[in-house]
C-alpha cells in the first residue's frame, strides 16, 4: 500500500474560459514538506484552494488517503485538510475565539488549557483574552497559525505565511513552522516567494508558470533552475 | 398666501405640490454640486410617484365601490411592483425576486391575517388596502435594506467567510455575522420610528383619531398597534428574505459562490 497522503492527478481550474491551473500531477507521502513555487498569478492560491475545497477543480482529482475528496462531506475534509491563508482573516473579538472557532464547528469545546497550550506553541502564551484588534501582523498571523492547529489537520496548506512580514519576523515564523512541521510529522504544503526559504524547507519542490508545472522533484531543482533565482513575483 | 391666487381646491394643491417638489429639487441641486449625483434618479423618482399615487387614487376609488374580493388582487400587484423595486437593489444576488416576493408574501399575510383576527381592521377593501399597502412598502423597504447590506458585508468579509469555511464551519456558521449584521441594520430605522413615537414622530391616524373626539387612550393604543405591526411585518420580511436567500449563496460542495 502506498504511504502517500496526498495524490493529484492531472488537476485543473478553469474560470471564465481561461484555465488558472492545468495538468498538475504530484504525490505527497505521510509527513513530507512540499514547497510550491512560481512567479505571481501561477495559481498556486488556486492548487491550495482546491485542495482545502474552497475551489472546485474543472479537471482531475485529488486523493486523500486514496479517497477522492469530492466524496468526503467538505466540512469534515476541510477540518482534515488545514489551510493558513495569505493574509489571517481573525473573525472577532479575542484571540481565544479563533482558537477554539474549529473544534467548535464540530462541537468540540476547547478547555482553557488547550487553548493556553496552542498559544504557547505559536509563542503567544497569555494571549488569549487579547483583543484581535490589538494584535501585530506577526502576532495575528501566529493566531491564524494556531486556529489552524486547533483542527489537528492531516495535512496543512500554508499560503506565504511569510510574505506580509519583515525579514527578521519572517525568518523567526519560518523557524516556529518549521518546527512544529518537525515536531508532529504534518505533512504539509508550503508556497512562498523566497527561494532561500525554500531551499531552507524543502523535501520536495513543485514549481509553476501561468498554471502549468514548470518542474517537480527534490531541492535540487532549486540549485538548477536559473529563473526563479532572486526575488520572484 | 396660496388663496390669492386661486381658490379652486384641485388648484391650491396642485400648487402646494409644485412647491414641495421644488423644495426635493433645490436639495439634490446642492447634493449634485457636491458629486452626489442623485438629481437624475431622484427626479425620476418624484415624478414617477406623482403619476403613481395620482394614478392609483384615481383607481381606489373604484376599488373601493366594487366588492371586497378585489382588495387581495390589489394588494398582490402591489407585491409584484414591490419586489421588482427592490429586487433592482440588489440585481447580483441569486434569485432575487422570487425569494423578495415570498418573504414580502409571507410576512404581509400573516400580518394581514393576524390584523384581521384580532380585529384591528375589517374585511373591507377600505381598510385592508391601506393598511396591507403600508405592510408592503414596509416589508420592501427592510428587505432592500438587509440585501443591501448583506451583499456589501459579504464582499468586504470574503475572506474571513472563507476562512471559517477552511476550518470546518458549515455555510450557516460561516455567514452568521453577515446575517446578522445585515438583518439588524435593516431594522434600525423602524426601530427608531418605535422609539421616537409620540415624540419626536406624532402621526397623522392618531392625530386624525384625536381630532374626531376619540378618546385619547384608545387612539394611542390603536397608533402603537400600527406601528408595532409595522415593525413585526418589517422583521419578518428582512429575517426571512435573508434566511431564504442564505442558501443561494452557497454551492453544493459549500463553496462561497462570487456575487
Ligand atoms: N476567483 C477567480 N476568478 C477568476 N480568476 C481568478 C480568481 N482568483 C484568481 N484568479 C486568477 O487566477 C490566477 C492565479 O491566481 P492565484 O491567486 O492562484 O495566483 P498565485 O500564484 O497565488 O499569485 P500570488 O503569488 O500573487 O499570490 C491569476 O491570474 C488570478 O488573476
Ligand atoms: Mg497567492
Amino acid at each position: 500500500m502506498t504511504t502517500h497522503l496526498l495524490e493529484v492527478r492531472d488537476l485543473g481550474r478553469q474560470s471564465e474560459g481561461t484555465w488558472l491551473l492545468r495538468e498538475i500531477s504530484f504525490s505527497l507521502q505521510t509527513g513530507k514538506l512540499m514547497v510550491v513555487m512560481g512567479p505571481s498569478g501561477s495559481g498556486k492560491s488556486t492548487l491550495l484552494r482546491m485542495l482545502n475545497r474552497l475551489d472546485e477543480p474543472s479537471s482531475g482529482s485529488i486523493l486523500l488517503d486514496g479517497v477522492d475528496i469530492t466524496t468526503l462531506p467538505p466540512q469534515s475534509l476541510r477540518r482534515r485538510v488545514g489551510m493558513v491563508m495569505q493574509s489571517p482573516h481573525l473573525f472577532p473579538e479575542t484571540v481565544a475565539d479563533n482558537i477554539r472557532f474549529g473544534p467548535l464547528q464540530r462541537g468540540k469545546q476547547l478547555s482553557d488549557e488547550d487553548v493556553e497550550r496552542l498559544l504557547s506553541q505559536v509563542g503567544l502564551a497569555g494571549f488569549g483574552e487579547r483583543s484581535i484588534k490589538k494584535l501585530s501582523g506577526g502576532e495575528a498571523a501566529r493566531v491564524s497559525l494556531a486556529r489552524t492547529l486547533a483542527n489537528e489537520p492531516e495535512l496543512l496548506l500554508l499560503d506565504e505565511p511569510t510574505a506580509a512580514l519583515d525579514e527578521a519576523m519572517s525568518r523567526e515564523i519560518e523557524a516556529l513552522i518549521a518546527g512544529l512541521l518537525q515536531e508532529n510529522g504534518y505533512t504539509a504544503i508550503w508556497i512562498t516567494h523566497h527561494v532561500e526559504q525554500a531551499k531552507r524547507l524543502a523535501e520536495q519542490v513543485l514549481l509553476l508558470d501561468q498554471g502549468r508545472c514548470k518542474a517537480l522533484g527534490g531541492v535540487e531543482l532549486l540549485q538548477q533552475d536559473s529563473s526563479i533565482h532572486g526575488k520572484m513575483g | 398666501m396660496i388663496h390669492y391666487i386661486t381658490q379652486d381646491p384641485l388648484w391650491v394643491r396642485i400648487f402646494q405640490a409644485s412647491g414641495t417638489m421644488l423644495l426635493v429639487f433645490l436639495a439634490l441641486f446642492v447634493a449634485h454640486r457636491f458629486g452626489i449625483k442623485l438629481l437624475r434618479e431622484g427626479g425620476l423618482a418624484l415624478l414617477r410617484g406623482l403619476l403613481q399615487v395620482v394614478g392609483v387614487g384615481l383607481l381606489l376609488v373604484a376599488v373601493f365601490r366594487g366588492p371586497s374580493w378585489l382588495a387581495p388582487i390589489v394588494l398582490l400587484c402591489m407585491m409584484g411592483i414591490g419586489t421588482q423595486i427592490a429586487s433592482s437593489r440588489v440585481h447580483k444576488l441569486p434569485r432575487t425576486r422570487t425569494i423578495i416576493f415570498s418573504s414580502i408574501l409571507l410576512s404581509v399575510g400573516v400580518s394581514l391575517v393576524l390584523t384581521l383576527a384580532l380585529g384591528i381592521i375589517e374585511t373591507r377593501s377600505t381598510a385592508m388596502i391601506p393598511i396591507g399597502s403600508m405592510m408592503i412598502a414596509n416589508a420592501m423597504n427592510t428587505i432592500s435594506l438587509a440585501l443591501e447590506r448583506l451583499q456589501g458585508e459579504i464582499k468586504s468579509h470574503t475572506g474571513q467567510i472563507e476562512a471559517a469555511l477552511s476550518l470546518g464551519a458549515s455555510p450557516a456558521q460561516a455567514i452568521a455575522p453577515m446575517i446578522q449584521t445585515a438583518v439588524q441594520a435593516s431594522l434600525i430605522p423602524r426601530i427608531d420610528t418605535m422609539r421616537s413615537l409620540g415624540i419626536v414622530w406624532i402621526p397623522g391616524l392618531m392625530t386624525g383619531m384625536l381630532l374626531g373626539g376619540e378618546d385619547p387612550l384608545r387612539s394611542a393604543l390603536y397608533q402603537f398597534v400600527i406601528v408595532a405591526l409595522i415593525l413585526g411585518v418589517g422583521a419578518f420580511a428582512s429575517l426571512s428574505a435573508v434566511l431564504m436567500l442564505r442558501p443561494a449563496l452557497f454551492n453544493q460542495a459549500e463553496q462561497l459562490l462570487e456575487n
